[in-house]
């Protein structure tokens, strides 16, 4: 497959994924690295998630809080979503949406 | 967590935190403190740190990302403080190219005219008592009324001293300007390091 590809589609919808998994329950990055690690077009690494998790952050969709675990243990920085990520999450799923339904209409009209 | 281990991983983030030395103490302090947590999550889940590390990128490489990232949410243009500063130095360049010397010659001007208004009204006494064929020709008007004598020279006193007056003003007026631009200025500098 043409890693090319690949990768476009996961720089474009890497933030779409992080923010979904945000928005049903406060995560850190770690455990984002964890659950994107089950699907291979997502699969993702610090390098990338945590500078992507800043950048969110400074444009006010995530908010930060750390969350000490266990004695003795490293803390964990927690992301939860803010009123303007909603926002954004929403225009996302527009997005989404209408990116979907123009693929299968380009494929279903013009491709026959 | 083994200690060599630990020695390995401290190492990593050592590095990485020599490459984010352009970044604010307290965003680099939560940058390594969240790759410090993934490691330890990491080795939690029985990975050892040459494994952790052979999923990290070259450290530089790494700090860059978080770098380049800070650089483009803060590279906003500071259009206000560039309109500031140009306003300054273009009200201030032309204070001193234009304003400035011509209040300094006015001021000058009206020093020399209070200088030459003493001299008038001394020639103008003189001509009624010596007879020098040059100031003889010399005719002293003021508003088309021709004086000789005494009055001649009290006149000339009376407007040296008010030239001298007006330049002594245009003379404060430069100083003054002078002033006010360099305040500025200074202001400016200090508002810059705020």
């Amino acid at each position: 497959m043409d890693h090319e590809w690949l990768s476009q589609i996961k720089r474009g919808t890497l933030e779409y994924s992080v923010i979904l998994l945000i928005k049903s329950k406060d995560r850190y990055g770690y455990e984002l690295i964890q659950i994107l690690e089950d699907y291979p077009m997502l699969k993702t690494k610090e390098s990338t998630i945590y500078p992507l998790l800043r950048r969110l952050q400074k444009n006010g969709y995530l908010d930060s809080y750390w969350d000490g675990v266990e004695e003795g243990a490293s803390p964990r920085k927690y992301y939860r979503i803010t009123a303007m990520g909603i926002e954004y999450l929403n225009e996302l799923n527009r997005d989404w949406q209408s990116l979907i339904e123009s693929i299968i209409d380009i494929g279903d009209e013009h491709t026959k | 967590m083994k200690n060599n281990d630990r020695d390995i991983l401290e190492k990593y983030l050592a590095k990485v935190d020599k490459y984010l030395k352009y970044l604010p103490v307290s965003e680099k302090a939560d940058i390594l403190s969240e790759l410090k947590n993934s490691f330890y999550e990491r080795s939690k889940s029985s990975q050892s740190a040459a494994e952790i590390i052979s999923h990290m990128e070259d450290p530089k490489d790494l700090a860059a990302k978080f770098i380049s990232n800070t650089i483009i949410k803060d590279d906003k243009f500071p259009w206000k403080k560039f309109m500031q500063t140009f306003v300054f130095y273009s009200t201030a360049s032309i204070t001193w190219v234009i304003v400035i010397p011509i209040l300094a010659s006015l001021s000058v001007s009206f020093f020399f005219s209070s200088g030459v208004s003493v001299l008038a009204g001394i020639m103008g006494l003189v001509k009624d008592i010596i007879h020098i064929p040059i100031i003889d020709s010399m005719k002293f008007v003021f508003f088309s009324y021709e004086f000789r004598g005494i009055p001649v020279l009290v006149l000339g006193l009376i407007l040296a001293i008010i030239f001298l007056w007006i330049g002594i003003l245009f003379w404060k007026l430069v100083i003054k300007v002078v002033h006010v631009v360099q305040m500025q200025k200074y202001r400016m500098g200090n508002s810059k390091t705020l």
